[in-house]
């Protein structure tokens, strides 16, 4: 029963990052938005984001709901031990969910609309690198559950140092590839869709870069993490396909089907999530004194239960409601024109 | 200043931002739902206008809601790791249906504010009013575990941890309903009396007879039936606290010793017998005073924020009274100066009940983080300087709350210009 709650965390965790984790990107993509056509590409990532952008926010609240009703000492214990990345992640997410929906319903002004952009583009920025640096820190196995422990080894060592930054920057490169790939398939003007080609080729680059500096920095940290996954077959594979999936991506880009390379490059990120999955399992995360597995600091059987119906219930719910919307919004515009002409 | 006092009014304020979001999160979309209708059925522009304008206001209002909301579900485990380790698995399916409530809650605003000239009228109407039964679902789920920590039920207390946990049954704890009903009630009563308080203030200023007055109508409808119920959903959780919480009824009056004939103190005035009825039903019953608990929460707050609730309560209860009778006979004095001047006092005070109900349950039923079970001081965390935190969400919450009034208030002129450009 343990592991089936763990598929529907692992799905929440990948869904948050394929559809939260592109929100995030196209937040960075607004860093780099030159001058020019500066508020043409901004109202194109707010066009995209607006009716999804709620909906794709709450697979985070998924995670926490199951993490601490599932398995509450591994929420707690990650609450206190992770609570100064986490509290900079929280101020983030308000930063941008504020500064996102401001933006958008704040009347015409130039100068707010720069504002409420700037805060936007920056926390946006933040958020993924707080969300990679707690990552890192689950596998890093520098968490301190002793009382005894100085502040610096229970509440800074676990996270504060080269590798989980590293994974953070992962993070982040990896979301604004993602999102760029993605807004692709949005836009109809060429020359708009050719800048937001180059972002997608600068996110990959980056990508690769940080990707590469997350395994020096581990064997730098004596964590084996290269080793891990050269001796692991399913690993290895997971890092070979997201690899060679880039050339898949490209290729559709390329031939201009956007809406295949969109699919392409969420099972990258699947497959990269899988990897982290399976170099984890079963352990929550790595403490000096070792791991701490799912199985162990699973909440009773009764909770589980009840859970796990719950999760199903709401999946039923949730994923047709959820496809409706973006059938409304994404799926071939205009199939509902008649209407349009009675406002 | 203590990490444990620190947390607490870190939480405090937390939760109190959070509230007056989600009140109007519940509410607002009925209104909206409401004026849609008339909408579609009339095809009065007004209508058309009203709805738009107030689903930006739901947009802003749900967004900052949502994320502090997110905050709060992280919050609970920054601040009381404890807590969480031994709730967890008890309040956690209150959580879990929350969370897909909210989630039906999202997806149908989606569709409902970018879904206008893409879906039947219909059908985008339903997406409106769905966004508000979802919201007052996920509003009782919250309040569900709330209830549990008032009255924990649901598992064997054994050698001082929690076994046999037994979720549906601490889910239905004895005060969830109660009250969930007394906060979906308030949600209705705040958001109707604040909305109206508003639109009459901008008709008191001659803007826009029509718009305004249908708006104020509609809120007011909303607000006056809900203040007319809340007295009796009131007396209900007044009856409940004394079988259940009882050193929490004697903080809420301040009831030094246990007597029998223990009166209610209004704004300081006695009234002999009062409270025994208030609570057991008899004006002779007795009433146990704090005397007799070894732990009792900080009696003062506690009893100035239940004054200022039955205050406000009562108050809002007779112009709801007043408000209905003329919607009904004599709309005519709706418009009356006094009147609006009256519904413009009334603007924030729901809230402020709001807010003093929830003084009253959460600093009511301290020293206890679980009634009974778990003392707050025992789930803090044990990291330091949590008074950095509290200070820096404080600085947060209120820029957000000074930004979003100064948004409103752009709205506003805003819609002001362009219904001067219609004509």
């Amino acid at each position: 029963m343990v592991d089936v709650l763990l598929i529907f965390l692992g799905i929440s965790l990948l869904l948050y990052c394929l559809l939260g984790g592109a929100d995030y990107g196209a937040g960075i993509l607004e860093v780099f938005i030159g001058k020019a056509g500066n508020k043409e590409q901004k109202q194109i990532i707010s066009k995209a984001l607006g009716p999804v952008w709620e909906a794709n926010h709450i697979w985070l609240i998924l995670v926490v709901v199951i993490l601490f009703a599932g398995f509450p000492p591994i929420y707690s214990d990650l609450m206190t031990a992770l609570h100064i990345p986490i509290l900079i992640l929280l101020l983030g997410i308000i930063a941008r969910g504020c500064a996102f929906t401001f933006r958008a319903y704040d009347i015409d002004d130039e100068k707010a609309y720069t504002i409420y952009s700037r805060v936007f583009a920056v926390s946006s920025f933040i958020s993924p690198i707080m969300l990679g640096i707690i990552a890192g820190a689950l596998s890093l196995g520098r968490i301190s559950l002793e009382a005894q422990a100085s502040f610096y080894e229970q509440y800074l060592a676990p996270w504060l140092s080269f590798f989980p930054l590293s994974i953070g920057l992962f993070t982040a490169s990896l979301f604004s590839f993602l999102a760029a790939v993605y807004l692709l398939g949005e836009i109809d003007d060429d020359e708009i869709r050719a800048q937001f080609r180059k972002k997608a080729v600068w996110a990959n680059f980056f990508s690769l870069i940080t990707g590469g500096l997350v395994f020096l920095s581990a064997e730098l940290l004596n964590f084996s993490l290269l080793g891990f996954f050269l001796s692991d077959p399913l690993a290895l594979v997971c890092l070979l396909l997201a690899t060679a999936l880039l050339y898949v991506v490209w290729n559709e880009v390329g031939k201009g089907r956007y809406h295949r390379a969109r699919f392409w490059v969420a099972a990258q990120v699947a497959f990269i999530l899988i990897g982290w999955f399976h170099l984890q399992y079963p352990y929550a995360f790595q403490t000096i004194q070792g791991g701490v597995s799912f199985h162990e600091a699973a909440a009773p059987p009764a909770t589980l239960r009840q859970l796990i119906l719950a999760l199903v219930i709401g999946l039923c719910l949730v994923v047709p409601l959820f496809v409706y919307l973006l059938r409304v919004f994404k799926g071939s515009q205009g199939s509902n024109k008649n209407y349009s002409s009675r406002r | 200043m203590s990490d444990l006092l620190a947390a607490r009014y870190q939480m405090a304020i937390s939760l109190g931002f959070h509230i007056i979001f989600a009140c109007i999160g519940i509410a607002m979309p009925f209104f909206m739902a409401v004026s849609h209708w008339k909408w579609l059925k009339t095809q009065r522009p007004v209508f058309l206008r009203l709805t738009k304008a107030w689903s930006r206001g739901v947009a802003i209002f749900f967004a900052v809601g949502a994320v502090s909301g997110t905050v709060l579900s992280f919050e609970l485990g920054l601040l009381w790791p404890r807590f969480m380790r031994e709730a967890g698995a008890l309040i956690g399916m209150p959580f879990s249906w929350e969370g897909t409530a909210f989630f039906v809650e999202a997806i149908a605003l989606g569709l409902f504010l970018y879904g206008w000239d893409k879906m039947s009228p219909w059908i985008h109407w339903g997406c409106g009013l769905l966004v508000g039964i979802s919201g007052v679902i996920s509003g009782l789920f919250v309040v569900c575990a709330n209830g549990w920590m008032n009255t924990p039920v649901g598992f064997e207390w054994v050698n001082g941890e929690f076994t046999q946990i037994d979720p549906v049954a601490a889910m239905f704890n004895p005060s969830a309903l109660i009250q969930g009903i007394h906060m979906t009630v308030a949600a209705f009563q705040s958001t109707g009396f604040a909305v109206a308080g508003l639109h009459g203030l901008l008709l008191l200023k001659q803007h826009h007879r029509e718009f305004h007055l249908e708006a104020m109508k509609i809120a007011l409808l909303f607000g006056a039936v809900a203040a007319l119920i809340q007295p009796l959903a009131g007396d209900f959780s007044a009856k409940h606290v004394a079988r259940t919480q009882p050193a929490k009824l004697a903080a809420m009056e301040n009831l030094e010793h246990t007597q029998s004939r223990a009166p209610l103190k209004i704004l300081g005035l006695p009234i002999p017998g009062l409270l025994s009825f208030l609570a057991y039903g008899d004006f002779d019953a007795e009433v146990k005073g704090l005397r007799e608990f070894e732990d009792v929460p900080p009696a003062a707050v506690v009893h100035f924020s239940f004054q200022v609730m039955i205050i406000i309560g009562s108050l809002l209860a007779v112009i709801g009274l007043a408000s209905i009778y003329f919607c009904w006979k004599k709309p005519k004095h709706l418009e009356s100066g006094v009147f609006l001047r009256i519904l413009v006092f009334c603007t924030p005070l729901g809230f402020i009940a709001t807010e003093a109900g929830w003084v009253v349950t959460e600093v009511g039923r301290q020293p206890w983080i679980i009634q009974g079970y778990l003392k707050t001081k025992d789930a803090l965390t044990p990291m330091p300087g949590i008074v950095y935190s509290f200070i820096i969400f404080t600085a947060v919450y209120l820029l957000l709350t000074f930004i979003v009034f100064w948004i409103l208030r752009r709205q506003i002129i805003n819609l002001d210009r362009e219904v001067r450009a219609d004509g």
